[in-house]
């Protein structure tokens, strides 16, 4: 019987500390491949992300209709429908392709966490283990590092996104070996953190590797938006429902808490959303509608643009034109001019 | 002691039989100040935050002109009255007449108030105040800006005006009177139209016939004004203080509807609709509380229409005119509601569809009388709380609702700008051609200029060499 291959999937919201993290599974034995996503002014030490996963998640959003405007996971009929068209047979290559070198792989992905339902079939198709990583950061944190990352300006959206990805994480990585990597905790004992995470995935550390990460690769002057515990003013109710499920989660990043004690709350979260379920479809579809409408102004303002180049041409054109015709008159005049002389001439010597 | 004149609100979602409640409401002898008769679209439109300024004025007049017999015929007094000495009416009196009677249905004043709520709902740029009801804080930034001033001088104002011109007839005309009123209510039948006042409970319709036609308006002998445009609804927190400051008594009918009928009748996503209906009717239960106050079912209401006018005229303390409530009941034609889900049938998915089901069930039971309203008082905070916590994605649809917009309104300037860069650039094109073809015919002139030069040249040269030789033989 074939041995099931181990993948490791690093998930949570964007901007939690994820890229800085997933280095880190390097020193426990885990390969990321070799087609990753380059660092670039948000990700200065890269982003640690396997290009074409990336690449992948973003067409089965796409073919959903909302590519980067997604709020909430898909749920099983969304599932089915990207399982019936040609995507499980795509995945399940894709994954074979990249985990058949690796004793084992890890991959890290934010839009994993909304894409799970169907992701776990693919694993489970083919024979993968997975382990999950759920990297945890402060809402407000995230929320504020969204707006240049993401565009996204509505802090509503922010917010719910971030209780959004994190109901989806918890939810579909039951039953699976996981566990929960706060940033702030990361920035500061990335050693402890990467021992819990071996610990809980039955990993080996590699202490030199270890040392070379925590030492010259965790930098905490990266993490550019930093807020202890919130009291700020949690004034509406969807702050006061992040931070509540920050709080708590962030009792099992310090392992004071576990998945398990926290099963009733987590029933109770997953009801609260789904109150707020419509609410946000219409959100996606409204953020997809501005979607649309801004791309609409963008070409409209290409087209002006260009419009607007063409009438520069034209009115060169005419200018020269004008100038030509200018000296076209001249050159006219000099002729005329010229041939009434020698006309002149004419007429004087026919009469000499 | 004098009792305060009464306000008698008419709120509720779009959709929900507020123009057919309103009707009913004219068997009670309310001066209804007909707002807007919202059709479908233009509340969807509301709804949306698409629509534009709403229109209001219409020829009714050209309208009632369109069977001047049916006047003559039933007026003769009237006609005779404008027609004085001639043998003829002319079309002129008709229209005399028609005004005098059976006015225009939306005239000016009654269009203010819409209006006004319209410009305070659009006041909040960043969002179109289309699904919940305004703050204390927006109402503290719409008095800054004035409008408590302008809705408190205008109702007082419509306060001050609400009597109809009193009909005065001989003594003798009485019959004539109640053919106009049966008049005027085959009209409204007929074409939908609704005169902007309904015979007062008050009122009567017969009096000194000295000096007809003549206006009397007699302030103490209406005390109703009823009100009905959804956009209270929304604007129920700011109206409350109006009221207030004007010292009237204030009764509250509120319509609902089926929110899967209201759903199926409008063209929105279902998510919204029923988001939308949830927030009417938490807004309605809300500021309507303290009022006298009664809810009515728009099933019910097309189903036995006499039990719900019964049931409002209880409520609000009205008498019922059997006649009017008769032909009104008559009017009423089921067949005419499109969507109808019986409750039964309704099939609730996701907490949205549970939520919106409990409320309808219970807001039911109330209408049928199955249970008093104060029933509702513990689901309402039940209620409230879910909603409270669906509130800022509520906030945020209307913020995007209004950016949608904004993008929208972008779209079509910049549609504007292309046509016009178009035309420039069509302009452009002929002048283009034009000083093209000015310039190959310079060219052409240019080429037949220097192929005439040329030849004048030769000539020029000969002309020249023999004109040398000649020299040349004088000088030997």
């Amino acid at each position: 019987m074939n041995k099931k291959k181990r993948v490791i999937i690093v998930i949570g919201t964007h901007r939690s500390g994820s890229s800085a993290f997933t280095k880190g599974l390097t020193s426990m034995g885990v390969s990321l491949g070799d087609s990753l996503m380059e660092a670039n002014p948000y990700n200065h030490k890269g982003h640690w992300e396997d290009l074409e996963f990336n690449e992948f998640n973003n067409g089965l959003l796409d073919f959903l209709g909302n590519p980067n405007r997604r709020i909430r996971p898909i749920n099983g009929e969304e599932r089915d429908r990207l399982c019936q068209h040609d995507f499980f047979c795509k995945a399940s290559d894709l994954l074979i392709q990249k985990i058949s070198d690796h004793k084992i792989f890890g991959i890290k992905n934010p839009k994993f966490s909304l894409l799970l339902p169907f992701w776990k079939k693919v694993f489970h198709a083919n024979n993968a283990d997975p382990s999950f990583v759920i990297t945890l950061r402060n809402p407000w944190n995230v929320a504020t590092s969204y707006r240049p990352y993401l565009g996204i300006k509505d802090q509503e959206v922010a917010f719910w996104s971030w209780i959004s990805y994190l109901l989806g994480c918890l939810e579909h990585s039951l039953g699976y070996d996981r566990i929960i990597v706060e940033y702030q905790e990361l920035l500061k004992d990335p050693a402890h953190q990467m021992q819990r995470v071996a610990h809980a995935l039955r990993l080996t550390i590699n202490p030199e590797a270890l040392q070379e990460y925590c030492e010259e690769f965790i930098d905490p002057s990266l993490c550019h938006y930093q807020e202890e515990k919130k009291t700020l003013d949690n004034d509406c109710f969807y702050k006061k429902f992040a931070m509540e499920i920050y709080e708590t989660l962030l009792l099992i990043a310090q392992d004071q808490t576990s998945f398990h004690d926290i099963g009733r709350l987590m029933h109770q979260w997953k009801k609260q959303f789904l109150q707020t379920d419509a609410l946000l479809v219409m959100t996606e579809r409204n953020n997809l509608k501005i979607g649309k409408l801004e791309d609409i102004i963008f070409k409209r303002e290409q087209t002006i643009f260009n419009l607007g180049k063409m009438v520069n041409n034209q009115q060169y054109s005419i200018a020269d034109y004008c100038k030509k015709l200018h000296q076209k008159n001249l050159q006219i005049a000099f002729l005329e001019h010229h041939y009434e002389q020698c006309n002149q001439e004419i007429r004087l010597l026919t009469q000499q | 002691m004098k009792k305060n004149p009464r306000i008698i609100l008419i709120i509720g979602m779009p959709h929900s039989g507020i123009n057919l409640l309103s009707r009913g409401l004219e068997t009670m002898g309310g001066f209804l100040s007909h707002i807007i008769d919202t059709n479908v679209d233009e509340e969807s439109a509301m709804l949306d935050g698409t629509s534009q300024s709403p229109v209001f004025l219409q020829d009714s007049i050209s309208r009632y002109l369109r069977d001047p017999n049916k006047i003559l015929t039933q007026y003769p007094t009237a006609c005779s009255a404008f027609r004085g000495d001639r043998h003829e009416i002319s079309e002129l009196d008709l229209a005399q007449i028609t005004l005098h009677y059976f006015p225009p249905k939306k005239n000016r004043n009654d269009s203010v108030f819409h209006s006004l709520n319209w410009e305070m709902l659009h006041f909040f740029q960043e969002r179109h105040r289309c699904i919940i009801s305004i703050t204390k804080k927006e109402i503290a930034l719409l008095k800054n800006e004035g409008f408590f001033t302008r809705a408190t001088q205008l109702l007082l104002e419509q306060m001050a005006h609400k009597s109809p011109p009193a009909r005065i007839f001989h003594a003798d005309h009485d019959e004539e009177a109640a053919k106009a009123d049966e008049l005027r209510y085959v009209m409204k039948s007929d074409d939908g139209c609704m005169s902007p006042y309904g015979p007062s409970k008050n009122v009567s319709l017969t009096q000194d016939p000295s000096d007809f036609p003549a206006s009397v308006v007699d302030e103490d002998a209406i005390s109703e004004l009823v009100l009905h445009d959804p956009l209270f609804t929304l604007l129920l927190p700011f109206w409350k203080q109006v009221f207030q400051k004007c010292h009237l008594e204030v009764s509250i009918v509120i319509a609902f509807r089926n929110p899967w009928s209201v759903a199926a009748s409008k063209k929105e996503y279902l998510e919204k609709s029923f988001w939308v209906w949830i927030s009417y009717i938490l807004c309605c239960l809300e500021h309507s509380n303290g009022y006298q106050r009664v809810f009515v079912d728009y099933d019910e209401l097309i189903e036995n229409p006499m039990h719900q006018m019964t049931r409002v005229a209880h409520a609000l303390d009205l008498t019922l005119e059997q006649k009017s409530l008769a032909s009104y009941c008559e009017y009423i034609d089921p067949s005419r509601r499109h969507y109808h889900q019986a409750l039964e049938e309704l099939k609730s998915k996701g907490f949205y569809q549970q939520f919106t089901l409990e409320i309808y069930t219970k807001l039911l039971e109330v209408t049928q009388d199955k249970k008093p309203f104060e029933s509702l008082k513990k689901s309402f905070i039940k209620w409230k709380k879910a909603f409270l916590e669906a509130n800022d994605l509520l906030v945020l649809a209307e913020k995007k609702d209004a950016t949608i917009n904004q993008l929208q309104e972008k779209i079509i300037n910049l549609d504007e700008s292309i046509y016009q860069i178009q035309k420039t650039i069509n302009r452009n094109s002929h002048s283009i051609t034009h000083y093209k073809k000015e310039t190959d015919q310079r060219e052409s002139q240019i080429a037949a200029l220097i192929q005439a030069q040329s030849a004048l040249d030769k000539e020029l040269f000969q002309l020249r060499q023999t004109s040398e030789i000649q020299n040349c033989l004088i000088a030997a």
